[in-house]
């Protein structure tokens, strides 16, 4: 069974589109702990069966709000085997920031570019292959409200699970802030649970960006010595 | 600049080289129906009017539309009790499956149509985008009572019913205007009240004032509200209030189906956590009532029940306001479920609900005067225990719906107090 | 033709900006928290900005990257933007 995750701004169309891909199958739940809903269903393609998870609908992934941390935790903890992000075709500039630091955990992502028909009113023009290949991920046009994209979109999710020896494209910073991150990248090396656990330049750029609770997750596996190496990087 | 900031305009450059190299538009800007819809909607004169009416018809749909099938609905759980009665012929039996069963169904599912009536209207307007544009407009003023236009939305739900209200308020960032929202909620009239109202306004005050009596009883729970989100602002959740940011989507034609899905989400916690409240309560009121049944000769003399000791022994805490104990006990399980009010009404009184009014003046049980104050009384105590207890598994605790129990209650004494008060000092009864 | 900010690289409050106007964001001078807000959705140095709607006391309506988004004054004021020349 392929495990896969959709997430989104609000108000693209992400909750339409998870209706249309598990239908009568969903099941409401709690995600552990907090009151935030859980919605998850199913679909079968192609002699697979796909469990998805509907992430809430959110602008980024820090700790200060309860579903970023929700959504969050749920893609660092469980690694989902695929991550379907909605973005709405009409505003991509807004849109693809979640995308950016969805590339920056490591996410095998699938693009699902939604509102295709209000992309082709506006007469404006997306060069969906070279988006796919600029953001190294696969990318598929959707109406959700016509239901138009689901099967290619299902095949696409079907594919991205079984091909994940991609190298990850991301964001990059300056060559400032690229050092500080190589230095933290450094330092995490040396311990021996956390780069197995999660990608080594996501912690380091959630520390660079004073993560709460990465901090506490990271001091609590490392020794004081690297702990207070850290502080340091973190505080010029 | 912070680091934060680095690293996002960071993240935002790169997105426009990409975006700006795969993505063309027209030049020629087009005409969205959003940008033509928003210059009515969010127009400087107009705006504030237009939304109020959107409210007006959204509240006639949600408890005039829904008026007819609520009837048919109980009278057919009516004629199912009768037939329940005439068929079985063991007397517990019948009784527990006419009033009991049956009565507690018909509790609950007359609900239905004015709740998910409600949430309907709300699901179509939320997901036509419209409600982002309602919650910009109240914001200000919202901001000024000591709320947010954020609380809107849950306090719009929370006109049918208050547990999927006080969930709704998950969607709030900052935790002080959502814990102002919660605590605020139980002043929001649900639904269940509005049978309440109707009988006893209708009773007391006639046909040509009861609409303006529970007029006021709803402007006072809005009043009441306003003060209390004040008061908590200033003493219980000091601090900076958090910035407002709301993105305003585009405007879509909202489809049946997904309007129908959104209504079914709210609705459901309705059902599931209020309904099986009020089916339950009204099994228990009929289970007091009936028994001990030989004194009570089946049900008949109800005088003689479990629930007329009940009351008996409650009196003393409401004759002051002029109450006599079958208030008492109505109220008492009001605690449980407020839809159970009236119906307690009905087995203590012994008649139908359309003779019900009349037997609460003709057998002095209300005046105006005591009617006035028990309505506004039900309007302020307790939230029912189903609203507790969505309070308690959203605050996470056991503090807050104490807290919410204590305080209402004892401001609704207080309230009903002052009006009766007021109310004999100016020569009323 | 504003008095606020230094002389080099004048800089407005966006809750100072008219109805109609349009800018480039210089900086935002809130707390962390309220910045990782804004910046998620694009309220971020660099960032063009349209004023759609802003009638003082009430909440401003702007435009960014293609969003509209409300806001409210007090948020907006430690927005700093350059407006454009006249258009």
């Amino acid at each position: 069974m392929i495990r896969a995750a959709l997430i989104g701004n609000p108000n693209v169309g992400k909750t339409e589109i998870f209706n249309r891909l598990t239908g009568l199958s969903q099941r409401v739940g709690n995600f552990p702990g907090v009151t935030v809903e859980k919605k998850a269903g199913r679909f079968y393609h192609r002699g697979e069966v796909v469990e998805v998870v509907d992430l809430p609908g959110i602008y980024s992934l820090t700790c200060n709000a309860r579903d970023e941390l929700v959504a969050r935790q749920y893609l660092v903890e469980e690694r989902p085997q695929v991550v379907v992000d909605v973005v709405d075709g009409t505003s991509l500039e807004r849109n693809l920031y979640l995308t950016s630091l969805l590339q920056e955990m490591e996410a095998n992502l699938v693009l699902a570019v939604n509102r295709w028909d209000m992309v082709k009113a506006r007469n404006m023009h997306i060069d969906l292959e070279g988006l796919s290949e600029l953001m190294g991920c696969p990318a598929v046009f959707t109406v959700a409200t016509t239901g138009y994209g689901l099967q290619t979109l299902k095949e696409a999710i079907i594919q991205a699970a079984k091909k994940r020896d991609r190298k990850p494209i991301m964001p990059t910073y300056a060559d400032r802030e690229e050092g500080l991150i190589k230095e933290l990248e450094g330092i995490i090396s040396q311990d021996r649970s956390l780069p197995k656990r999660y990608p080594k330049r996501w912690l380091a750029i959630m520390l660079i960006e004073k993560d709460r609770l990465v901090w506490e997750l990271v001091a609590g596996s490392l020794s004081s010595d690297q702990v207070s190496r850290i502080e340091e990087v973190i505080l010029r | 600049m912070d680091i934060s900031a680095i690293l996002a305009k960071s993240r935002y450059d790169r997105i426009k080289d990409i975006v700006d190299q795969t993505v063309t538009s027209d030049k020629g800007a087009v005409k969205t129906y959003t940008e033509m819809l928003d210059r009515a909607f969010l127009h400087r004169y107009l705006g504030i009017p237009i939304f109020l009416t959107f409210l007006w018809v959204m509240f006639q749909f949600a408890f005039t539309v829904s008026e007819p099938f609520a009837v048919m609905i109980e009278e057919a759980f009516s004629l199912l009790g009768g037939v329940a009665e005439q068929r079985i012929s063991q007397p517990h039996l019948a009784s527990f499956i006419a009033q009991g069963v049956f009565g507690g169904l018909g509790a609950v599912l007359v609900f239905i149509p004015p709740i998910f009536g409600l949430f309907l209207a709300l699901s179509i307007l939320e997901d036509s985008g419209y409600l982002a544009r309602a919650a910009f407009l109240m914001d200000r003023l919202m901001s000024r009572l000591g709320l947010c236009g954020h609380s809107f939305i849950p306090m719009m739900i929370g006109f049918g019913c208050n547990v999927p209200a006080i969930m709704a308020t998950r969607s709030m960032n900052d935790e002080r205007d959502r814990m102002i929202t919660i605590l605020v909620s139980p002043f929001i009239s649900c639904s269940a009240r509005l049978p309440v109202y109707v009988l006893i306004a209708g009773a007391v005050f006639g046909p040509a004032y009861a609409g303006t009596a529970v007029f006021s009883v709803y402007a006072i729970g809005i009043a009441l509200a306003i003060l209390s989100a004040l008061a908590f602002r200033k003493t219980l959740f000091r601090g900076e209030t958090s910035p407002f940011l709301l993105e305003l989507p585009e405007y879509a034609m909202p489809n049946a189906r997904s309007a129908l899905l959104h209504m079914w989400a709210r609705g459901r916690a309705f059902l599931h956590r209020a309904g099986t409240l009020i089916f339950g309560t009204t099994v228990i009121v009929w289970f007091l009532s009936v028994n001990p049944w030989e004194a009570t000769g089946g049900g008949q003399l109800v005088a003689e029940s479990y629930l007329a000791q009940l009351g008996h022994a409650m009196q003393p805490l409401v004759s002051p306001l002029g109450w006599d104990w079958m208030t008492a006990v109505a109220l008492l399980f009001g605690l449980l479920a407020k839809e159970v009010v009236v119906g307690t009404y009905g087995v203590l009184l012994g008649t139908g609900e359309a003779t019900l009014g009349e037997s609460l003046v003709s057998l002095g049980i209300f005046t105006p005067l005591s009617g006035f104050a028990f309505m506004c009384f039900v309007l302020i105590y307790v939230p029912c225990a189903a609203t507790l207890g969505a309070i308690s598994r959203e605050t996470n605790s056991i503090r807050w719906p104490a807290f919410v129990l204590v305080f209402q209650t004892a401001l609704a004494f207080a309230v009903s107090g002052l009006v009766v008060g007021a109310g004999r000092l100016l020569g009323f009864a | 033709m504003n008095s606020s900010g230094s002389v080099r690289g004048a800089g407005t409050p966006l809750a100072l900006l008219p109805q109609g106007s349009e800018g480039i964001v210089k900086h935002v001078a809130a707390d962390a928290v309220a910045s990782g807000r804004l910046a998620d959705i694009g309220l971020v140095p660099a960032a063009r900005v349209r004023i759609l709607i802003s009638r003082p006391p009430g909440d401003l309506l702007v435009m960014v990257k293609q969003t509209r988004i409300a806001l409210d004054r007090e948020i907006a004021m430690k927005i700093i933007v350059k407006e454009d020349d006249a258009r």
